[in-house]
């Protein structure tokens, strides 16, 4: 965290995140954790995106979070935090 | 023998390579087994046509989720060489979106590593599919928590 305790993050959209956002990543200062930033996207892009954040986890610098460890995940700087939709390969 | 083990793992945005090519990548000669799998396109999804589909995958860790799965699978069973190639972006009805080859000294262990990793790909790479009908397109999506294995769609899908 810097001086001011928010972080400056990227975070990454893909597949139906992207479809609402219309973009594929965008940089946030983040108060605290993974809980700040949802309220922070779904501030900004609504119930739309709050419906796919609770069917998605974070990863954050290509690491799963679970789900109920959300609100205690604390961000860095430079942190990559990516909204993982339910998966679909193969 | 085990620090010879070769893995392949990669993302092709051109057809994938034929099972024979990946076959010959695993092979060895202390090797009993070659156990393969491939997965294609499939041109309907409960009864509507499906036009076409395309893959959007966060390349990163989509690899770095692989070279675990394939690590676990390397715990679980004693294999040799293995190779787990996926195809992102559009991919033609009836073409191969992922193939897997898996060598072992005796058949069981490939067959069953290969049936571990086209499991947990589809649980936790991060790689989705969009199905295009005639009437709109749908992000396909599975989830963990479900206990039907069948494909379905979650709230997340687009019109």
């Amino acid at each position: 965290m810097q001086e001011n305790g928010t972080s400056k993050v990227t975070v990454l959209y893909f597949a139906a995140a992207r479809d609402i956002t219309g973009i594929a990543s965008e940089t946030f200062s983040v108060p605290h954790s993974l809980g700040d930033l949802t309220s922070i996207l779904t501030t900004k892009y609504g119930e739309e995106l709050r419906k796919i954040l609770d069917h998605s986890l974070y990863a954050v610098n290509m690491d799963y979070v679970e789900k109920d460890l959300e609100t205690n995940t604390v961000l860095k700087d430079r942190d990559e935090v990516a909204i993982i939709p339910p998966v679909s390969g193969g | 023998m085990s620090t010879a083990n070769k893995t392949f793992v990669q993302l092709f945005t051109n057809p994938l390579p034929s099972l024979d090519e990946a076959s010959q990548l695993v092979a060895s000669d202390s090797a009993g087994a070659i156990s393969t799998f491939s997965g294609t396109t499939r041109d309907h999804f409960q009864g509507k046509q499906v036009l076409k589909l395309e893959y959007e995958g966060y390349g990163p860790m989509a690899e770095k989720i692989l070279q675990q799965i394939i690590m676990e699978a390397r715990d679980k069973w004693e294999i040799q060489h293995v190779l787990v190639y996926h195809r992102l972006s559009e991919v033609p009805i009836g073409e191969a979106s992922v193939i897997i080859a898996v060598s072992s000294a005796h058949r069981k262990e490939a067959m069953q590593a290969v049936e571990y990793l086209i499991d947990e790909l589809k649980a936790r790479c991060p790689i989705w599919k969009k199905e295009f009908y005639l009437d709109g397109s749908v992000w396909k999506g599975t989830c963990e928590g479900c206990t039907s294995d069948r494909e379905h769609r979650h709230g997340h899908s687009v019109a």
